[in-house]
């Protein structure tokens, strides 16, 4: 690899992309794949039980002798529909799209894993996926061993492997635990070295899924260093995750997939902005508050009437860390005295995140309300991290809790480069981003006087 | 590193025809033929890491097993274990536990590599074939020790019995490692679906090791069958159906040569057809369900 090491320390990647100065000569590029009219079809509750499945098979094999046909249409669903994709040598293509939307089944069939139902995938010259990292790892066996497999699995010749033995090693910075069993390493040094294995993978084609999800900061721009390393060497590289930031960092084109179909493709910035977008002025996102409190079998007061998100306007379920974000809240006061609303936001294993209320902003601000109204309320920019929220809505009166619904609606908060420098902190690293500001104090000269 | 020139790559077709998967099919294996070798050892390493004995349970488990018969039927005829007769349950004992292993770790190995199969893509056919042939290797040692015995029975003259039965080896192993291979892949495809495979397969391959080791196919073996039924049709009709048990004439060539008789060379050539025709199922079923594995897995 002419261009494996690093990104200098202490130097942010590069995120502008190099400017196409002379898109004249990009349309000349030879293809690396080519889709035509990929379909999948799955079979309902083909995981069910193996001994149903048994039974069940046998039995419409019988049918279907004495009918002469199989019945296995019933039960079935498209995950992907007439997918036709070209993708270019040496683009950076990132796919995106909702769960549900196709996304993996696409990786799937991208990475061989299983084959369409209809259509046809060419592809030119090696092709290799990361949909996880690990895979083929045996706890029992030690590091060195491990490369060894795992990289034949990968597709690497034994001689390859030698010859990059020794970059693996150093990458994974895992040289003293060589010997050692793997299932003796703290998971950040099994991760390291898995994902050294296959970023010192020579392939054509690169297909990656949310690999950057792991590792701690540092390690992860380690990784996508790597990654752009592997872009700029002309290569190709297929990236899916629902880190934008990372997404739009690493990708040029992007492909948005809805429903199992693609929804836009084309230049990563206006792919993302249609994804977020995605929901212009439909209903689905107004939550009728009322109807959600007879759902969950409450007794509705009257009170809370309605919830929106929105950005820039448009009502939305996903907003990016780093943006603007209006919540529109629309209530009945119904002349209550000491009426209070709050709405809450709780991460995904219920622990709150965040109370937004006027109440402790300007404690009068709910006083004089008459009849109904939409309240308001702007968050210039979103400090959370990227995650699924789950949105709760409250109020009450002097006499005590009025209505409480405690999932209004699941909000979405989408992965950014929050800090503009390229370095994202994962999950695992807090909850909420903070503009903190850093400054080198110089140390006093006492000792030298 | 500089794009190569566009025609260095080669192409790849994945298509929802099956024709077309053939020719794949064969190019993947050329591919990925070093994945052979890198899963074989690391089904050799794993299976003996962290135990004390290693590799000589591997002959343990047939010696045992030889010792504990013989020491049974020399009771039974009221005689005490000779090495005659721990030599004659080991001739047959040895080829079959091998087949019995390779057969019942090939059929659970795509289910124990379910992560790895739909994780990442190789000719999936390197799971359970390297499975058969990492039991290939267990046996080459289990063979070793039956040799040695041998070679001690016969008061040290390698000539005779023990170079005879080097010299068969090879057509031997091609005969065992056949039927070990079709059957593996045929049920390692089919237990990825129909799970009730693995519930089966430990049960049939017992009563096959009992039938097998404890009923020479031979001319005692007949007369006994016909005298016990009181009819040489029946008998014949019982004989011909053990003689459909696919290691047969392997495990009867075994005991042949450990015992100075002339090999059963009818009941071989028996042996490799219908070897050969298992073969071809093990492999057509695995080629034809390979494709929905990971959907149904």
């Amino acid at each position: 690899m002419a261009n494996s090491e690093l990104l200098p320390e202490g130097k942010a990647p590069a995120f502008v992309h190099e400017a196409d100065t002379t898109p004249g000569t990009e349309a000349a590029r030879p293809w690396a794949i080519r889709m035509e009219g990929i379909s999948k079809r799955y079979t309902l509750g083909e995981k069910r039980s193996a001994n149903d499945n048994f039974r069940e098979d046998l039995m419409n094999g019988l049918k279907g002798l004495l009918k002469g046909k199989v019945q296995r249409e019933r039960n079935s669903f498209w995950a992907l529909r007439d997918v036709s994709l070209s993708i270019e040598r040496g683009d950076t293509v990132g796919i995106i799209g909702r769960n549900g939307a196709g996304k993996s089944t696409l990786l799937k069939i991208l990475s061989r894993i299983t084959t369409p139902t209809k259509g046809t995938m060419r592809y030119r010259g090696r092709l290799a996926s990361l949909l996880e990292v690990g895979t083929g790892f045996h706890r029992e066996l030690t590091g060195r061993e491990n490369i060894y497999l795992n990289g034949a699995i990968l597709g690497m010749k034994r001689a390859e492997i030698n010859a990059q033995f020794h970059a693996i090693v150093a990458f994974a910075g895992v040289e003293q635990f060589l010997e050692t069993p793997v299932k003796f390493y703290s998971s950040g040094m099994y991760v390291r070295l898995a994902f050294a294995v296959a970023a010192h993978l020579r392939t054509d084609i690169l297909v990656i899924d949310e690999v950057l999800a792991v590792g701690d900061a540092e390690f992860q721009k380690k990784c996508l260093g790597k990654m752009q390393d592997v872009a700029h060497d002309g290569r190709t590289v297929l990236f899916v995750s629902h880190n934008m930031g990372a997404v739009q960092a690493l990708c040029k084109r992007g492909v948005y997939l809805k429903q199992g179909q693609v929804k836009a493709e084309g230049d990563i910035g206006a792919v993302i902005q249609q994804y977020t977008q995605t929901r212009p002025h439909s209903d689905f996102s107004s939550i009728d508050l009322q109807s959600k409190l007879k759902e969950s079998g409450a007794k509705p007061q009257g009170v809370l009437l309605a919830l929106e998100f929105r950005v820039e306007n448009n009502p939305t379920e996903s907003v990016l860390s780093g943006g603007e974000l209006e919540i529109l809240l629309k209530v009945n006061s119904q002349q209550r005295k000491n009426l209070k609303v709050g709405i809450g936001i709780n991460d995904s294993m219920g622990q709150r995140i965040l109370s937004l209320s006027p109440v402790y902003q300007s404690p009068e601000f709910l006083e004089n309300l008459q009849g109904i109204v939409t309240l308001r309320c702007s968050i210039e920019k979103l400090r959370l991290m990227p995650g699924v929220y789950e949105v709760l809505v409250v109020c009450k009166d002097h006499s005590g809790p009025l209505e409480t619904i405690n999932s209004a609606l699941v909000l979405e908060v989408v992965g950014t480069d929050y800090y503009k420098t390229g370095v994202m902190p994962n999950s695992g690293q807090g909850l909420y981003f903070e503009d903190a500001t850093w400054k080198i104090i110089p140390e006093t000269n006492e000792h030298s006087a | 590193m500089p794009a190569s020139p566009p025609d260095t790559f080669a192409e790849t077709v994945i298509s929802s025809h099956p024709r077309a998967q053939v020719l794949q099919t064969l190019r993947d294996l050329w591919e990925y033929r070093e994945l052979f070798w890198a899963f074989l050892v690391r089904n050799l390493r794993v299976r003996y890491k962290q135990t004390a004995l290693g590799v000589i349970w591997v002959v343990l488990q047939p010696l045992i097993t030889g010792v504990v018969f013989s020491l049974i039927f020399g009771l039974v005829r009221g005689q005490f274990v000779d090495l005659g007769s721990v030599l004659f349950f080991m001739a047959a004992l040895v080829p079959w536990t091998a087949f019995q292993n390779g057969v019942q770790m090939a059929a659970l190995s795509l289910e124990q590599n379910a992560n790895l199969v739909s994780k990442v893509f190789f000719p999936r056919v390197v799971v359970p074939a390297s499975q058969v042939l990492s039991t290939m290797v267990d046996f080459l040692i289990s063979f070793a020790a039956l040799w040695v015995l041998l070679l001690v029975s016969q008061q040290l003259n390698p000539l005779g019995a023990p170079l005879y039965l080097l010299v068969l080896l090879p057509l031997l192993l091609a005969l065992q490692l056949l039927p070990t291979l079709g059957l593996g892949l045929m049920l390692s495809i089919l237990n990825a679906q129909y799970r009730d495979i693995k519930y089966v397969i430990p049960f049939v391959l017992q009563v096959g090791l009992f039938l097998t080791v404890l009923i020479p196919l031979n001319e005692a073996t007949t007369e006994g069958l016909a005298r016990t039924l009181g009819s040489t049709d029946l008998a014949s009709i019982v004989v011909a159906l053990l003689e459909l048990n696919p290691m047969a004439g392997v495990v009867e060539s075994y005991r042949a040569v450990v015992q100075g008789e002339p090999l059963p060379w009818f009941l071989l050539a028996k042996g490799a057809v219908i070897s050969t025709v298992l073969m071809i199922l093990g492999w057509w079923t695995f080629s034809s369900r390979e494709q929905l594995l990971v959907d149904v897995l």
